[in-house]
């Protein structure tokens, strides 16, 4: 059947069909957009703490918005060339604005990737320091002396339609954490020693069902309550676990328990946290409508971030607001009546959330190494900690601390988990970025596919460019307000 | 690109359109230096770099709706969509922002 109206404009609205069918699209897109940057609006307006300041690479979002902006002109470009009946031209163009849309996903694909190696702690008082972890220490958990493993058996979770949305309790991942010296074997309750693998785990899993009738379990048509074998290491275990693969905070001085149920108890040797430090945030310590910037600077004279990163850096905190405080009284006293400090946002973002570098500051490479007072690394008096003392400046140009867990309030890198800013962050970008390969894929078809319309008709498949153009537009309209909001305001 | 229709056949309109789009392209471009250019400048107030920051890229969306969205020259049925599209964005606007009238207020508000 020949679908009506694909290049002819239907007599009664004045257009081919498809044109007003993407109308109505972008119209529903308008309100789906509308509602998540009135939602940012509505965050930015009330925060739930201190907003972000300059998270974002201004660089990558400029690249981008002119990345788009190209494409932009290259998808008119090919619609252009179609109507000049030039199809290599046309292919010129499209590959184009298709490669164009590939280099913003890269681009957006490093940022991401940046956010998720970035990392905020928020100390106990509410100050918080934010960096990187260093390359040759990421942040690992160590236990010791490891004798006892508790493995949770949990009968098999068809789930909905065969999707489990539950792990069936241990696997045996965790035994990637076993240090190199460690062997993973243990003695059952039978006294039998085992090496604890795959195979080895499927038996005793099934062993431990069997005891509620294991073809039941397997059709679900009985419950079972979780099982638990405990195993005996045959000589003491080390492990050294990322944090994220235990549940949150789930470890004490004895045990540690990993997000599958499994529980090992020995001695935690090592938890503390290495951080090269890039920016540190105060502005939790006095109210938001703090009117006095003398009262602010003496309520963060006793931060925790002192005690972590040494006097000296309080002592270039308060020079560094010194002469921010004078530039901006120099700046605002020809006004008749001159702005105070605290009423200007930017000026408390500036000084109360302030950039640490070693670079632009020469001293404070020396101030770093000799000021760290409360460097937790000293107090761990373990190989760890000499480790972090030596080579405290950091390989960044950022100052290297150790944060013990005492000292944590919550730490996250830079996701949702970490704050709204992140969250709005995320999903608006990330639905635009999934814009973005909708419409390359869209535009990919008709490269791709579109020699047999065009031979046909040339408008029918102009038309289809034009179409997908405006989807095209729309996609860089959004991006249009974002860079903005969220790189630059 | 825009719809009188008479003239779409005509190579010439469509060279013309192709050197209109790469204007427009130079526009875009041009805002995006003025947005991140006058991002650090102390316009006195936070709302007036914001204000200022909007109020260019609200420009950059209009050449782009009016020019390569072809809203410029458009049959009356997509402006009637697009009226009743502004209007429910506006009004989902409003009712999120009368949010902001219940007290949700957080100490932190200001920063």
């Amino acid at each position: 059947m020949e679908i009506p109206y694909t290049v002819k404009p239907r007599p009664d609205t004045g257009l081919f069909n498809a044109k007003i069918g993407i109308w109505l699209f972008l119209a529903s897109e308008v309100m789906l957009f509308g509602g998540l940057f009135s939602a940012y609006i509505f965050l930015r307006i009330a925060p739930e703490g201190p907003w972000p300041v300059q998270v974002l690479t201004v660089k990558w979002g400029f690249i981008n918005t002119l990345v788009l902006i190209f494409s932009s002109v290259t998808v008119l470009q090919a619609w252009v060339a179609l109507k000049l009946r030039k199809f290599r031209l046309f292919q010129v163009w499209m590959t184009l604005t298709i490669l164009c849309a590939g280099g913003f996903m890269v681009i957006k694909s490093i940022e991401y990737a940046d956010k998720f190696h970035h990392f905020g702690v928020l100390l106990k008082d509410g100050s918080s320091v934010e960096g990187h972890f260093p390359a040759d220490h990421p942040y690992h958990i160590k236990f010791d002396e490891v004798k006892t493993v508790t493995l949770a058996v949990k009968p098999h979770d068809k789930g909905l339609f065969g999707i489990a949305l539950f792990r069936h309790g241990s696997d045996t991942e965790f035994l990637k954490y076993l240090e190199k010296d460690s062997k993973p074997e243990f003695k059952d309750a039978e006294g039998n020693v085992i090496t604890l693998d795959d195979k080895t785990l499927d038996a005793l899993r099934a062993k431990a069902l069997n005891k509620w009738g294991w073809d039941d379990v397997k059709k679900k048509s009985k419950w079972t309550p979780d099982e638990f074998i405990t195993l005996t290491a045959t000589s003491p275990l080390k492990f050294d676990i990322p944090p994220s693969k235990l549940f949150d905070n789930a470890y004490d001085a004895h045990k540690a328990h990993f997000r599958d149920g499994t529980v090992i108890d020995g001695k935690l040797a090592y938890d503390s946290m290495h951080l090269e430090v890039d920016r540190i945030d105060l502005r939790r310590l006095f109210a938001a409508d703090e009117k006095s910037d003398q009262k602010a600077l003496e309520s963060v004279q006793n931060a925790d971030v002192w005690r972590i990163l040494g006097g000296d850096w309080k002592k270039k905190f308060n020079e560094h607001h010194d002469v921010e405080h004078n530039k901006f009284v120099e700046k605002h006293k020809s006004q008749k009546k001159p702005q105070q400090p605290m009423d200007n946002s930017d000026y408390v973002r500036h000084v109360y959330a302030m950039k640490i570098s070693l670079d632009d500051a020469h001293g404070h490479a020396s101030a770093a190494k000799t000021g760290g007072e409360g460097l937790a690394a000293e107090a761990a008096g373990d190989s760890h900690g000499a480790h972090a003392a030596e080579a405290h400046a950091g390989s960044h140009g950022h100052p290297l601390v150790v944060i013990e867990k005492k000292d944590i309030s919550f730490w996250s890198n830079f996701t949702p988990k970490y704050g709204n800013y992140f969250a709005i962050y995320f999903t608006l970008t990330g639905l635009h970025g999934l814009h973005v390969i909708g419409g390359a894929l869209v535009l990919s078809h008709m490269l791709l596919f579109g020699k047999r319309i065009y031979d046909k008709d040339p408008d029918h498949l102009a038309n289809r460019v034009e179409v997908g153009g405006l989807f095209w537009h729309f996609v860089d309209l959004v991006w249009i307000f974002l860079f903005p909001l969220l790189y630059l305001l | 690109m825009a719809h009188d229709h008479h003239d779409h056949d005509s190579p010439e309109y469509y060279k013309k359109q192709s050197k209109i789009i790469w204007a427009v392209g130079g526009v875009l471009v041009l805002g995006t230096l003025i947005t991140v250019g006058v991002m650090d400048w102390d316009m006195g107030s936070r709302a007036a770099n914001i204000a200022f920051g909007m109020f260019i890229a609200l420009v950059k969306a209009s050449f782009v709706a009016l020019i390569f969205m072809h809203l410029k020259s458009e049959r009356g049925l997509i402006y009637k969509v697009l009226f009743f599209t502004v209007l429910f964005a506006i009004g989902l606007f409003v009712l999120t922002y009368l949010g902001y009238a219940d007290p949700l207020h957080s100490k932190f508000i200001g920063y």
